[in-house]
């Protein structure tokens, strides 16, 4: 999709956002606050630092596990899907 | 997959915020080649915030916040090469005195130029992250990493809508995008105004402004602002857009607790005394959809500590800097540093610092005869004694205070990463572990993918607290032999 | 009260310097006897080795000998402690797989298992397929590898809160910060006073359970231990889903052990870990420098980190793309002969070494607790003491009338 707004899609739902936002903002934009799950508790996450440094806003996005969605640049396309963290705490 | 690709050159500038654009500009304009380094996706860092969406995109006027044009031409300068959405994750020395920085790209690649479109809109970068090379050397390294910003837990601080205030304008700046649409922003220190100001201006419903610091610490020095008429002016004119859009701002009071299904929904506000504990009977609860937090910064240290640099522990703040003389080298040879990561003191004090470590390593290479160096670094040099007591102003008018400690519950959260529980430090502590590496070991805070950026000062000062001792003997959490995830076939040498 | 403002006891039945796995279980075995214990630690408890290692408890790596016959008496212990004990240190018996790349390796590995096997070690050969089924994302094209059921894995730190749990209940146990700088020989009417720089305290039995640092702390105290610090790198992945069931290593492990030269021994070692974590070793070598004694500490070394992740890598491809979040170093205490020191001091009246134990100490200690308690008692021990006896290293003296070489 060319043009201003980008296409893409949250745990399935179709979503679109303005061309240059990081996932993350496209996912605010478009009033998800939460794409996340904790390991232990299961506990929604989403923005917290903005800059990278708290791995908070870990997203899976195409074959990619884990990504800062503060950081990465959303594409056309792209599907964005709730990281829910692997492995357990103790 | 081919062979690592080898580059060097003279200098290795880590960080492309106000310390890193200056220090690079500063010793290419003496003759060095420069590498600079920058996990982000254009230059600017923090402070400096592009508009990801182009000009003309809401996010502000264009241009705001945008890198000044005097830093602009470090990205575009011909002995200077801009690696971004680049991270350094080892760095050493080797025995022929040059440094060995291996790199990293970013969490997702950049696809190739010639495949579809990329579309982030930033005209201002280097080197597509992952197209650059996997090992840099370099004679002479200036660390300008900068700082995160330090934040305090309470219940509830864990939800979906609770940021730094940090995040709050960088989501704002770069994208035009809020976390909520009634807010409150809560903390200490001066980082607090721009961002409510910045909020209110952009038609978020600010409830308040909450300064824990009580009004007459504040008042106590509020004479020796006066030196600094262009920092007054600043603060006046983010106090009148909050007059304007009708914030209250509140001495001796911050959010406490936060509760909500899935996000926040409310927020406890309680008045604090001086000592930063909750004034009993005190606590009101508002409705907000986010709450934006910040205690001021935590100098990034983990590439200083890696180098074997020397840092000094922060009195009464759980954070260090890194130690350099007054030509900004530090303890390593060869080693420089400039900016927040020497210790907090703002954008202009970064810039000038940078130009000046820039000076300093071309000077150290022979770029730049020390009596050159001398004369052209005198402004400088004379322009930073008060820009080091302004920040010496700025942490004795926001003093962090112990009755923090009184806010988290034994069920909050205390490692956001790995979410150890708030008693468990202290029964880490009683069980005998009387440093931060041994808590660390028994409750795993810090050992989480951040590898504890937002717990490891949370846990200095609670372990100090809680075992007896001065903050500056419990250790820290800012060591971080990999500096940053990186995938096991990059550190093999493979990726 | 926390262990930074306990003051040190005047006086005490056992003083055990260092607060590692080792000196913990020595003071649940010392306590065990109604001793009163006193353990001294210069840093945070568990902050040396035994905050490094991964936590092993291991019959697989040890050849038949005085070592391997600890290691199984060690397992022992380690099982009926954890029967009540286990979930608090995430006490897990996966067991262990070790991998031959060619039939070279495999035969060689048979062979070893073999003598294991006649020893008292439950192990199994795998071929190819019996590799595949026990660990499927193994690299395809290994030769085959041996399955021993005995390995456990436990939280190392917790592991040792535990056994000084342990020891407070047997009554009697204090923990201080202190460190040891001298001993004050016996005399016809006091027991030694071990000099600390908090003061002194009097014990009949000083047990030096210092780890890496033993040989340091033994010349403090008027002698003199073979025990030298050997580093080893951890590097610990992002959390993941469990696709790892067992420690899995390369067989030339059990040779990096045994060198003795000061060349860099990697040999892969990758296990799964309760959090979801992987961690992946192993390196040998005698660089870096030992926390505490002064000289800066060395970060890990990214060579040591190329090499090592290179070898997991061949043996898991799926880890290429995995991230590692961490790395550390840890020292073990590695003594000339590669063979534990635990016993009465030859020189030192009233001191006892527990050190030594290379890589090993987490899944020795309960063993070297019960045998130092025995031998210091003087009762039975399941296991021979003498070849762990640290007069194998005394010089012979010139003939004195009345002495007796061991």
């Amino acid at each position: 999709m060319t043009g201003d707004r980008v296409r893409f899609s949250f745990d399935g739902r179709p979503m679109d956002a303005p061309r240059g936002m990081t996932i993350g903002g496209a996912l605010l934009a478009g009033g998800v606050r939460s794409w996340r799950l904790t390991r232990s508790g299961g506990r929604p996450r989403g923005v917290f630092c903005g800059i990278g440094a708290c791995f908070d806003c870990l997203v899976d996005v195409g074959g990619d596990h884990a990504v800062r969605a503060c950081l990465i640049p959303l594409r056309d396309g792209d599907e964005v899907r709730t990281c829910a963290s692997p492995g357990r705490r103790e | 997959m081919s062979t690592p690709s080898r580059s060097e050159s003279d200098i290795a500038v880590v960080g492309a915020g106000p310390a890193g654009l200056a220090a690079a500009l500063a010793a290419a304009g003496f003759g060095c080649t420069v590498t600079l380094i920058d996990s982000g996706p254009a230059i600017g860092g923090q402070i400096y915030r592009q508009n990801l969406l182009g000009a003309d995109r809401g996010a502000g006027a264009p241009g705001a916040g945008a890198v000044p044009p005097r830093l602009r031409r470090a990205a575009r300068h011909r002995r200077i090469r801009h690696l971004a959405a680049t991270s350094v994750w080892h760095a050493e020395q080797e025995p022929d005195g040059w440094f060995r920085l291996r790199l990293a790209g970013p969490d997702r690649p950049e696809p190739e130029p010639d495949g579809e479109a990329g579309g982030t809109g930033t005209a201002l970068g280097g080197q597509a992250g992952g197209a650059g090379p996997a090992v840099l050397r370099a004679r002479a390294v200036v660390l300008a990493t900068g700082a995160a910003e330090l934040v305090l837990p309470f219940p509830g601080w864990d939800l979906p809508g609770v940021t730094t205030a940090g995040a709050a304008q960088a989501l704002l700046k770069s994208q035009g995008v809020t976390v909520g649409q009634r807010v409150l922003v809560s903390g200490s220190g001066p980082l607090l105004f721009p961002v409510a100001a910045g909020l209110a201006e952009a038609g978020v419903r600010v409830v308040a402004v909450l300064e824990a610091t009580a009004a007459r610490v504040g008042a106590r020095h509020a004479v020796r602002f006066a030196a600094y008429p262009g920092k007054l002016r600043e603060a006046a004119g983010y106090a009148a857009t909050l007059v304007r859009h009708r914030v209250p701002v509140r001495a001796g009071h911050a959010v406490v607790a936060c509760r909500g299904a899935g996000r926040v929904e409310r927020a406890t506000i309680a008045r604090l005394d001086r000592d930063w504990r909750p004034v009993p009977g005190s606590r009101r609860e508002e409705a907000v959809d986010a709450v934006h937090v910040s205690f001021g910064f935590s100098p990034a240290l983990d590439l200083a500590r890696l180098l074997g640099c020397a840092d000094a522990q922060h009195p009464i703040r759980p954070t260090a800097a890194v130690r350099c003389d007054a030509d900004l080298a530090t303890s390593v040879a060869g080693v420089f540093a400039a900016g927040e990561v020497t210790g907090v003191g703002g954008a202009q004090a970064a810039e000038l610092k940078g130009y000046l470590a820039g000076a300093s390593a071309a000077r150290y290479l022979g770029r730049l005869h020390p009596v050159a160096y001398t004369a052209r670094t005198r402004t400088l040099r004379s322009r930073l004694g008060p820009a080091r007591r302004f920040a010496a102003l700025l942490d004795d008018a926001y003093p962090l205070r112990p009755g923090w400690l009184d806010w988290p519950e034994p069920d909050t959260i205390a490692c956001r990463c790995e979410e150890t529980r708030w008693a468990e430090i202290g029964r880490a502590v009683a069980a005998g572990a009387a440093d931060v590496r041994s808590v660390k070991g028994l409750t795993r805070c810090g050992m989480g993918y951040c590898q504890g950026r937002i717990c490891g000062p949370i846990v200095q000062y609670a372990v100090a607290a809680a075992a007896g001792r001065p903050l500056g003997e419990v250790g820290d959490l800012h060591s971080r032999p990999v500096l940053t995830p990186v995938p096991l076939d990059v550190i093999a040498g493979e990726g | 009260m926390t262990a930074a403002d306990a003051a040190l006891p005047a006086t005490a039945d056992a003083v055990i310097i260092g607060a590692g796995m080792v000196g913990a279980a020595t003071a649940a075995a010392l306590a065990a006897t109604g001793r009163r214990v006193c353990v001294i630690d210069r840093s945070g408890p568990f902050g040396g080795t035994t905050g490094a290692g991964e936590g092993n408890i291991l019959v697989s790596d040890h050849l038949p000998g005085p070592d391997l016959s600890l290691a199984l008496r060690s397992l022992t212990l380690w099982r009926e402690f954890a029967a009540e004990h286990g979930a608090q240190f995430e006490f897990e018996a996966k067991g262990g797989v070790v991998v031959a790349h060619d039939q070279d390796q495999l035969a060689e590995l048979l062979d070893q298992a073999g003598r294991q096997r006649a020893a008292g070690v439950e192990v199994t050969g795998l071929d190819q397929a019996g590799l595949a089924e026990a660990e499927p994302d193994l690299a395809p094209g290994l030769a085959g590898g041996a399955f021993y059921p005995q390995d456990c894995q436990v939280q190392p730190m917790r592991a040792a809160v535990a056994h000084l749990a342990l020891a407070r209940r047997h009554g009697g146990l204090s923990v201080a910060r202190a460190e040891a700088t001298g001993l004050e020989p016996v005399t016809r009417n006091a027991p030694p006073r071990l000099v600390t720089d908090r003061g002194r305290i009097a014990a009949p039995v000083v047990v030096n359970a210092a780890g890496p640092w033993s040989g340091e702390v033994a010349r403090r105290l008027g002698s003199d231990l073979p025990v030298r610090p050997r580093r080893g790198h951890i590097l610990v992945t992002e959390p993941l889903p469990r696709v790892i069931g067992h420690k899995v290593y390369e067989c030339d492990y059990v040779a990096a052990v045994g060198r003795d030269d000061d060349v860099l021994a990697c040999s892969a070692v990758v296990e799964s870990t309760a959090s979801g974590t992987v961690l992946i070793g192993s390196s040998r070598d005698f660089g870096g420098a030992l926390p505490g004694t002064g000289a800066r500490a060395a970060p890990p070394d990214a060579g040591v980190l190329s090499a090592m992740a290179r070898r997991a890598i061949a043996l898991f491809p799926f880890l290429h793309r995995v991230r590692a979040i961490r790395a550390y170093t840890g020292y073990r205490p590695a003594c000339r002969d590669h063979l534990p020191v635990i016993g009465p001091d030859p020189l030192v009246a009233g001191l006892y070494h527990a050190s030594g134990h290379e890589g090993a100490g987490i899944g020795l200690a309960p063993a070297t607790a019960e045998l130092l308690a025995g031998i210091i008692d003087g009762t039975a021990t399941a296991v021979d003491p003498e070849p762990f006896s640290p007069a194998r290293f005394a010089v012979p003296p010139a003939r004195t009338a009345g002495r007796h070489d061991r």
